[in-house]
C-alpha cells in the first residue's frame, strides 16, 4: 500500500519488484490513495485485514491510507520505511505537501505499536526509525530493475548524447534536491571546462514558484543553453542513453533516505558527484567524490580536475561496476526472501 | 434560478482573473526565454548545435506525452517553427501563417468555461448572492476545479498536438524543397557527365607554342 503510485519513479519501480519477488507464492493486491493508469490498483480504503494478510505499507509521508493503520488488526503489518522528506525543504508554493510531511513525521513516534516488522535501505533510515522508537528493524537494499539495463536506447538520443561531454541528473526538480544549488556548481565547472553541458532529466511540476527560480538562476548566469531539461523519462528507451553517456552524474539533495538514480548510475559505469548529506555518502559507496557544498569553487576545480584525469575516471568507473550488482533485483529477492524466512508469520497451508 | 446564474457568473468571472494571471505570467516568461536567447545567440560551437538539436527533440516529446504544460519546451518549438518559415519564405514557397495561438486557445477555454457555467447570461451581482456564493462554493468547489482542470487539460492537448502536426509540416515542406534541389542538381550533373570535360588551362609553354 502506498500514497501514491507511479510508474517509473522509485517506489512505483520498488513495488512491482516486489511483486516479482513474492509471486506466486503470495497472492497480491496493489493498493493506492493516487496513481497512474500504466499499473492497476485498488483504493487504499477498500483494503480490510484479514487474519493471513500481511500489509506491506511504504511510508513517506501523509495520506487517506494511514487510516488502515489506526490500529494492530488482524493483519501482520510491515512499515518499509522510506523517509519523510523535512516540511522546510519543500518550496512555499507546496503548502499541502509541507503540512502532509510534517503530520507523517509527528504520526511516525505513534505508529511504533502498529507495525510488526520495520524495513529501512540505508543506516541514516535506521536512524531515524531508532530515534522514533522502533526497534524491530530490518535493512534490505533498494534494487535497479533490469529495464533499463535491458532497454533498446533511442538512436537519436544515443548518438547525440554521445557526442556530448555532459553531467547528468535525474529527479524530481524541487527544492529538496538542491537543483539551484547544482546549476552554480555546473556554472563554476563550465567555466573550467567550456563544452561541458549539464541535462536534467525529471519532473518540473512539481512548484511553479521553483521553476521560476531555476530560469532566473539561468538567466543570470547566462548560461540557458548549456542546460536541458528532458522531463521525466518513464521509458527505460530514452532514460537509457542519459545514464550510458553522461561522464558524471550530479545531486547535491539536501535530503535522500537511498537515491536510487546513484545506483542506475553506477550500474553505467558513471561516477556520482554529491555531498556528505544524509545518505549520499553511503549509498554511493566510494564510487565518486563528494564535493563541499558551501565551498562551490572548490567542488568544481575537484570536479574539473576529475574530468580531465582520464585514469582517475576510469578508476572510479571500474569501482562502479564493481559495486552496481549488489543492487541487482535478483540479490534484493534474495534478502526479501530470508526476510520472509525469519519474520513473517507462518501460514498454515491447506 | 436568477440567483444562480448570477452566482454562475461571479465563479466565470473568477475563474477569468485567475486565468489572465496565469496567461500574463506565460507571457513575461516567454519573453524573458526570449531575451535569454537573443543575448547568448552568438559563437554557436558543434556542442552547441547538438545540444540545441537534443532540446528540440525532448521538448516536442514532452509536447507530445505531457499536454504541452513546459513553457520552455513549447518556446522551444515556437522558435524552430519560426525558423522553418523564414526558410520557406525565403524559398518562396511560404505557407500560410499558423493561426492557432495560445491567447485564442484561452479565448477558446474561457468560451466554454462561460457557456457551461453562465447559462442565462449575466445578472445583477446582488448582495444577499455573496452568501448564497459562498454556499455554493463550499458545495461545489471541487467540482468547478475538476471540470476546469479536464478543460485546460483538454485545451492544451489540442494546443499541442496542433503545435507538433504544423511542426511535422513544414518539417516535410522543408524536405521535400531539399529534395528537389537534390534531383536537380542530380540531373544536371547527368546531362553534362556525357559533354567533354573542359581541359584545365595550362600556361603557355615558352616558344608560345602548343605541345
Amino acid at each position: 500500500m502506498t500514497a501514491t503510485l507511479a510508474a517509473g519513479d522509485a517506489i512505483g519501480n520498488y513495488i512491482e519488484m516486489l511483486r516479482a519477488a513474492f509471486s506466486p507464492r503470495h497472492e497480491i493486491a496493489i493498493f493506492a490513495d493516487l496513481g497512474t493508469r500504466e499499473i492497476p490498483f485498488l483504493p487504499s480504503y477498500a483494503y480490510v485485514a484479514r487474519p493471513g494478510d500481511i500489509l506491506w505499507f511504504h511510508y513517506s509521508i501523509y495520506s487517506e491510507n494511514f487510516a488502515c493503520l489506526r490500529g494492530r488488526g488482524p493483519d501482520f503489518k510491515i512499515l518499509d520505511f522510506h523517509g519523510v522528506c523535512p516540511p522546510e525543504l519543500y518550496a512555499e508554493d507546496e503548502q499541502d505537501l509541507k503540512r502532509l510531511a510534517a503530520r507523517a513525521i509527528e504520526a511516525l513516534p505513534q505508529m511504533r505499536e502498529v507495525f510488526d516488522l520495520c524495513l529501512v535501505h540505508s543506516d541514516y533510515s535506521e536512524s531515524v526509525l531508532r530515534r522514533a522508537g522502533y526497534e524491530r528493524i530490518v535493512k534490505t537494499p533498494l534494487a535497479i530493475g533490469n529495464a533499463l539495463a535491458e532497454a533498446k536506447e533511442q538512436p537519436f538520443l544515443a548518438e547525440h548524447l554521445s557526442r556530448l561531454e555532459y553531467l547528468l541528473f535525474v529527479g524530481r526538480v524541487v527544492a529538496q534536491k538542491d537543483i539551484l544549488g547544482m546549476i552554480e556548481l555546473f556554472d563554476q565547472i563550465r567555466r573550467r571546462r567550456p563544452e561541458l553541458k549539464l541535462w536534467i532529466v525529471g519532473n518540473r511540476q512539481a512548484s511553479v514558484q521553483y521553476q521560476g527560480q531555476i530560469q532566473e538562476l539561468l538567466a543570470r548566469l547566462g548560461i540557458k543553453r548549456h542546460v536541458g531539461f528532458a522531463g521525466r523519462l518513464a521509458n527505460p528507451s530514452l532514460l537509457k542513453p542519459f545514464f550510458k553517456y553522461a561522464r558524471l552524474f550530479v545531486t547535491l539533495s539536501k535530503w535522500e533516505t537511498f537515491c536510487v538514480p546513484v545506483v542506475e548510475a553506477m550500474g553505467f559505469g558513471v561516477p556520482t558527484v554529491t555531498t556528505e548529506r544524509t545518505c549520499l555518502p553511503e549509498i554511493m559507496g566510494g564510487t565518486g567524490l563528494l564535493a563541499d557544498r558551501d565551498n562551490l569553487d572548490g567542488a568544481a576545480e575537484q570536479v574539473a580536475t576529475l574530468l580531465a584525469d582520464e585514469k582517475r575516471h576510469e578508476d572510479l568507473r571500474r569501482r562502479c561496476i564493481e559495486r552496481a550488482p549488489s543492487f541487482r533485483e535478483e540479490q534484493m529477492a534474495a534478502v526479501l526472501r530470508d526476510v520472509e524466512d525469519r519474520h513473517f508469520p507462518r501460514q498454515d497451508k491447506p | 434560478m436568477g440567483c444562480v446564474a448570477n452566482v454562475m457568473a461571479c465563479v466565470g468571472k473568477e475563474n477569468r482573473a485567475r486565468k489572465a494571471s496565469s496567461h500574463r505570467s506565460f507571457e513575461a516568461f516567454v519573453g524573458n526565454e526570449q531575451t535569454v536567447s537573443a543575448q547568448d545567440d552568438s559563437g554557436k560551437s558543434d556542442s552547441d548545435l547538438t545540444m540545441d538539436q537534443l532540446r528540440l527533440f525532448v521538448s516536442l516529446r514532452a509536447l507530445g506525452e505531457g499536454g504541452g504544460q513546459d513553457p520552455a519546451a513549447l518556446q522551444m518549438v515556437h522558435d524552430d517553427l519560426a525558423r522553418l518559415e523564414s526558410e520557406l519564405a525565403v524559398a518562396g514557397e511560404a505557407p500560410e501563417p499558423f493561426r492557432l495561438d495560445q491567447e485564442d486557445l484561452d479565448n477558446l477555454f474561457l468560451l466554454k468555461v462561460r457557456q457551461s457555467l453562465e447559462p442565462e447570461g449575466k445578472i445583477k451581482y446582488l448582495a444577499p448572492v455573496r452568501w448564497l456564493y459562498s454556499i455554493f462554493r463550499r458545495l461545489f468547489f471541487g467540482t468547478q476545479r475538476r471540470y476546469n482542470e479536464s478543460a485546460t487539460y483538454l485545451v492544451r492537448r489540442l494546443y499541442s498536438t496542433a503545435l507538433r502536426t504544423r511542426y511535422y509540416q513544414l518539417r516535410s515542406l522543408v524536405l521535400e524543397r531539399r529534395l528537389k534541389a537534390i534531383e536537380m542538381r542530380l540531373a544536371l550533373l547527368e546531362s553534362t557527365a556525357g559533354r567533354p570535360t573542359v581541359k584545365p588551362s595550362s600556361p603557355p609553354s615558352e616558344s608560345g607554342r602548343e605541345d
